[in-house]
């Protein structure tokens, strides 16, 4: 299947004015290794617009890489339902260097999971009467008003998964599911950062979480990009 | 003495019933879940992906993939259940999490929750905190009466920027317990003993109603 592929080759997909999304929740399902190598770009990339629930960071961890990531200056946009732990993200937001979409956790996870359906949109009570509001359709259906949300999509999504096989079934364990399911859908080539690779056949097809169609390519894991 | 946010967290876990499926937001409520008697068998519900059964403590440290959504390590509890971002807030929007227990900024008569964003200050995150008061049908508030300048946190109308408008049902606060509604505003359903109903309604910045059947609340500790 020729899926199995090194961090450099995964990331050079990457080129300036892309959108990527970036999995994890906190450290949970982060792909340490993909953020680190498009970390290391820094100065040869621009105009990325980040698509990552926290802007992949955590202030108190030594492998988490969203800082250093924002640091290069190569990420214009950021779409997030959290930003706080990122500390160099907060200052360049308030000196105008960065700019934010803040997102409900829902919509944003829904905007992702629609974005992979093919779906164009979804209605959501979520932020009604609220400042999520301004600037966006409210639709009522049978008296309940809405917000019109579209979806996200992005050209690259960098994605966690606990075992993959070599064609690409992925299972993922506990809480790293998070939004890594949906991005794996949502982007035009996605790339899986796993623990360990399988050979086909060896994951229980009622136990694969993200199914094969869906992983473009697959990079193993570096046990020293996961040591707390 | 017990504090003030101890005590508030204490009623909390008094209240919660036998059987609830319970998402406990930041601040105080995500002290409340280890004070919940034993004998209640209680789910509990979290963002990123995971429904635990029983106790919510600490796991063993070490495995990145049992975080939660406050950076704490979740059991793996036979009885629990992970799930991806998106269908958990399926869970929570569309009203399968019964409540939601948060902490804020402001509340108002209204049953307004302003709790994501102080005015002139970047936010750090808006979280699950509109999705949950917006499918949850019972969202409690467990805040301190008043900010730490003494500014009181029960108002007539937000002027913070709101989470949600017209969803909080119950608010929890080191004064008493009180239910609001939009068109009934506050009102007092019951008060810590160390509190008269006078002190408590001098420290609401907005109308507070009694109920008849005002009780005093006991939990079972000396509060001094």
């Amino acid at each position: 299947m020729g899926k199995i592929t090194t961090f450099e080759e995964a990331i050079d997909h990457i080129q300036s004015g892309m959108t990527v999304m970036i999995g994890g929740f906190f450290l949970a399902g982060c792909p340490f290794g993909l953020v680190k190598e498009l970390t290391r770009r820094g100065g040869k990339l621009e105009n990325i617009s980040l698509i990552s629930n926290d802007a992949a960071s955590e202030f108190k961890m030594p492998h988490a890489y969203g800082n250093e990531l924002i640091a290069t200056g190569m990420v214009k946009k950021v779409t997030c339902a959290f930003i706080g732990h990122n500390h160099v993200a907060m200052k360049k937001i308030a000196d105008g260097e960065l700019e934010l979409e803040m997102q409900p956790m829902g919509t944003f996870a829904e905007r992702i999971r629609i974005g992979g359906a093919g779906i164009g949109g979804f209605l959501t009570p979520t932020g009604v009467g609220t400042p999520i509001a301004e600037g966006k359709p409210v639709i009522n259906v049978d008296g309940v008003d809405y917000i019109l949300e579209k979806p996200l999509k992005a050209d690259v999504a960098l994605i966690y998964g606990s075992v993959a096989d070599e064609n690409g079934n992925i299972y993922t364990t506990g809480v790293a599911r998070n939004f890594n399911v949906d991005m794996a859908t949502a982007a035009k080539y996605t790339v899986a950062e796993v623990r360990k690779i399988v050979k086909p056949g060896e994951i229980d097809p009622s136990m694969v979480t993200i199914p094969a169609p869906f992983i473009d390519a697959i990079v193993l894991a570096k046990e020293e990009d996961y040591l707390l | 003495m017990i504090s003030n946010r101890e005590r508030i967290a204490l009623k909390v876990a008094q209240d919660i019933k036998d059987g609830e499926f319970v998402n406990f937001g930041h601040g105080i409520p995500y002290s409340v879940p280890p004070l919940i008697d034993k004998s209640k068998k209680v789910f509990f519900q979290n963002e990123p992906g995971v429904v635990c059964f029983g106790t919510y403590a600490p796991a063993e440290k070490g495995v990145y993939e049992m975080l939660d959504a406050s950076n704490s390590y979740v059991c793996e509890l036979p009885q629990g259940a992970f799930m991806s971002t998106s269908a958990s807030f399926a869970m929570i929007r569309g009203g399968h999490v019964s409540k939601t227990v948060l902490g804020a900024l402001q509340v108002d008569s209204h049953a307004n929750i302003a709790n994501w964003k102080t005015p002139g200050k970047p936010a750090s995150g808006i979280g699950g905190a509109m999705d949950l008061c917006a499918g949850c049908p019972q969202v409690l508030v467990a805040m301190e009466s008043t900010a730490k300048d003494g500014t009181p946190k029960m108002v007539e109308t937000c002027t913070y920027p709101l989470t949600a408008a017209g969803r909080v049902t119950m608010v929890y606060t080191e004064l008493g317990v009180f239910t609001v509604n939009p068109t009934e505003g506050f009102t007092l359903i019951e008060r810590f003993p160390d509190y008269t109903v006078e002190e408590i309604i001098a420290k609401v910045a907005a109308p507070v109603k009694v109920s008849p059947d005002l009780k005093v609340i006991d939990l079972g500790i000396p509060l001094d």
